[in-house]
């Protein structure tokens, strides 16, 4: 049975420097082949994700094929979804071509203000035109009045008190660059109620890359014991929105993949995506950690195992690229952890209406 | 995790190209969906995954389009990928559903490509985005212009000329007139093709395909499930696919005019095909074909006929429907329609040709094995797709 492996990791974010998103995803891609012991000929192909609204460019993908060494190689397969969509669908590629070296990588430019205003592009282009569009217009933050439709509907299904959500991201935010007190997130000004401002984590650049291959003779970062996706309707009135459903279903196939059967007892660490903090409550009781309306319980008063650097709301939210930065972060400070089971959850769409979910086993 | 399988095509569904602004991308989706499902006996709960693909999400101006496609491609609360590389798209995406399946990880995927065009007011402005803010936007590059020195260094290196430009194009919209799907069947002359104006020097309107929408799906299975439902299987026998440098001016080869990663798609997918004479042993190729002097540098690239040659082979007639190598007998995308992502449809008809099922369309001869070609990113991606039977 081939194995696909994590030959080597590498992630980068600007600091003080003024990068691309070129020459980001060049240096996590240096990285990542520096710590396989590879040589960029060794690629055979590749599998990137970005949102073109979010980079400003159309067909973003294109502009970064020099960075990761794709040059007159398999190099083009470009998914619009977030970070850890791409480790699914490396693994498959790695799978059918075995001794391969695919190139897995995911760069967002979603922290800098670009020209031509594409932030607000992608605010105007959230949703389809037909139904949903109309309905909402004017409404400054589509993407958030997801979220807050869910969030809306989450507390009051299980009677939660809007505080406890605001606990949570005040507890994650501590340890990052722009920690939030509960006061200052319920204080921020309301952009899709019962969400604040301060409940959003703050948008950066960042890339990572993963370099996969069912044979790594140098040692490997991890295997991939589990891999999981799914979608639901991007229509928000076609779902019920209290619950992680794609996330389940993700999970699901995951944990069966790697044999997990208890996640709470087996996976040593979860990355569970957390841009407005409840998405992070929903995730917990959808990986099977947690009951329904208990996961803020469960990540406030519960075990640490659970986004223990605070995840994107700790180190910022680098939106298309966001979940496949926090799952290297997680095997780098895993590494020596041999054994351990690492689960990496991302979403991308309208409030998280597709979901993916891979599950690391370090040092394998 | 499964070992690796080997991966047929179980189906494929149509629909019409056009402009289509009453219908949206998920009833296009729904459409083509059921059309596969119902052509090859299956049922929804049958798919074990969806892939889908667009060209980018400015064609129609939404962002994560393919996240609005899921009920109606049938796919809701299953696994759902979206691939986007432009025109190549065409063919990257099969090429994921292929993996999909020969990893093992599933038996069963619908890959859908789609479109929709019309919404955009103004399609050339937002193709522009395509270009790099810092370097060549502000030089003033957009795609007429830069197709124009493309053809031109290809007409140049090779002595092709406007006139075999425009036989092909009087070939391919005359056999879109025999495809009940295409939006520009029409007979028309090499002088209505001359006389038809410049876009960008020395590419000509009639050399050009037009704006369209649509949507075209595939359903890629196991060896095992297949033959369960088809007595005459056919399979992907190999699939290539290469990539140069964004920096227009700093291809590999420092020449527009021939299309060294094109070459490199086409030679994958004849090795893993076993392959090594694409002249005799292709039986009928769908070349990724939005303006006339592209489908010669993709002939040319696919080995149909030599380096250069493509001029010549579309003169002597050997591209035509009843030639030796018939070329995109269903009109291509200068014929058919040019929704961009859908331009999986190419791959699409080699499987009716494969089976026989081409109707007015199906090539004067038998046919085993038959390619298709896509092409997109900053002219920079092309990806060869081999189908046939045993």
């Amino acid at each position: 049975m081939s194995t696909v492996k994590v030959a080597g990791i590498g992630w980068a974010q600007p600091g003080d420097e003024r990068l691309s998103h070129a020459e980001l995803l060049y240096r996590s891609t240096r990285k990542a082949l520096e710590d396989a012991g590879l040589k960029r000929d060794a690629i055979t192909s590749a599998v990137t994700t970005s949102f073109d609204y979010i980079e400003g460019r159309n067909l973003s993908n294109q502009f970064t094929l020099d960075s990761i060494g794709g040059v007159m190689k398999s190099c083009d397969l470009r998914l619009s979804d977030d970070g850890i969509h791409s480790i699914a669908a490396g693994t498959m590629e790695a799978l059918s071509e075995p001794g391969g070296v695919v190139v897995v990588g995911a760069v967002q430019m979603a922290g800098t203000e670009l020209i031509d205003s594409t932030n607000r592009v992608v605010e105007e282009t959230f949703f389809e035109p037909l139904y949903l569009r109309p309905v909402l217009e004017g409404h400054a933050n589509p993407e958030a009045l997801a979220f807050g439709l869910a969030a809306r509907a989450y507390l009051a299904r299980h009677g939660i008190d809007e505080k406890r959500l605001a606990e949570l991201v005040a507890a994650r935010s501590a340890g990052g660059e722009e920690a939030r007190t509960v006061e200052e997130i319920l204080d921020s000004p309301v952009i899709a109620g019962p969400l604040h401002d301060g409940h959003r984590a703050r948008r950066v650049d960042a890339a990572a890359t993963l370099i996969l291959t069912t044979d790594a003779p140098n040692g490997a970062r991890a295997s991939i014991r589990g891999i999981g996706w799914c979608a639901e309707d991007g229509q928000l009135a076609n779902r019920d929105l209290s619950e992680q459903r794609p996330t389940a279903l993700a999970a699901e196939r995951a944990y069966a993949d790697a044999g997990v059967t208890d996640p709470a007892a087996e996976l040593a660490r979860v990355e569970a995506y957390n841009a407005y903090g409840i998405d992070e409550a929903m995730t917990v009781e959808a990986l099977g950690l947690a009951a329904a309306g208990k996961g803020l319980d469960a990540l406030l008063d519960g075990d640490a195992k659970v986004n223990p650097t605070g995840g994107v709301q700790g180190s910022g939210w680098a939106r298309g690229a966001a979940s496949l930065v926090q799952a290297v972060k997680a095997m780098e400070e895993m590494s020596g952890q041999s054994g351990a089971l690492l689960a990496s959850q991302g979403w991308s769409g309208p409030g998280a209406s597709s979901s993916a979910v891979a599950v690391f086993e370090i040092g394998a | 995790m499964k070992q690796k399988q080997r991966v047929g095509i179980a189906s494929v569904g149509m629909m019409p190209f056009n402009r289509i602004l009453e219908e949206t991308s998920e009833e296009m989706a729904y459409r083509v969906a059921k059309d596969a499902l119902d052509k090859a006996g299956l049922r929804r709960d049958d798919i074990d995954a969806w892939v889908v693909g667009s060209a980018v999400d400015a064609f129609s101006g939404v962002n994560e389009s393919d996240k609005f496609l899921v009920a109606g491609a049938g796919g809701s609360g299953k696994p759902w990928f979206r691939n986007a590389t432009s025109g190549s798209t065409a063919v990257s995406t099969p090429d994921l559903a292929y993996s999909m399946v020969a990893s093992g990880q599933v038996d069963v995927v619908m890959c859908i490509c789609y479109e929709k065009m019309s919404d955009n007011e103004n399609s050339q402005k937002v193709f522009n985005y395509v270009y790099d803010p810092a370097w060549v936007r502000p030089v003033g590059l957009n795609v007429p212009l830069q197709c124009g020195i493309e053809a031109r260094a290809y007409l140049h290196r090779y002595g092709i000329e406007e006139e075999e430009m425009a036989m092909l194009s009087v070939q391919s919209l005359g056999n879109a007139l025999d495809n009940p799907y295409a939006q520009r069947g029409k007979a028309i002359t090499i002088q209505d093709v001359l006389d038809s104006p410049y876009i960008s020097w020395p590419v000509k309107v009639l050399d050009t395909s037009p704006v369209s929408d649509g949507a075209r799906a595939a359903i890629f299975i196991s060896e095992d499930k297949l033959k369960e439902i088809d007595d005459d299987p056919v399979y992907v026998k190999g699939i290539g696919r290469g990539a140069d440098s964004y920096w227009y001016m700093g291809r590999r080869n420092n020449d527009l005019g021939r299309l060294d990663y094109a070459y490199l798609g086409a030679k994958q997918a004849y090795e893993m095909a076993g392959i090594k004479n694409p002249q005799t042993e292709v039986h009928v190729a769908e070349v990724y074909d939005p303006f006339t002097y592209k489908a010669m540098q993709h002939m040319e690239a696919a080995g149909l006929c030599e380096e250069g040659g493509a001029g010549k082979f579309v003169r002597e007639g050997h591209a035509r429907r009843d030639g030796k190598l018939p070329v995109t007998p269903s009109g291509g995308l200068l014929g058919e329609g040019n929704p961009i992502g859908a331009g999986m449809s190419r791959m699409t008809w080699t499987w009716l040709q494969v089976k026989g099922l081409a109707g007015g369309c199906q090539v004067d001869r038998d046919v085993d094995t038959a390619i298709s070609t896509g092409w997109g990113g900053m002219y920079q991606y092309n990806a060869t797709m081999v189908v046939g039977r045993d």
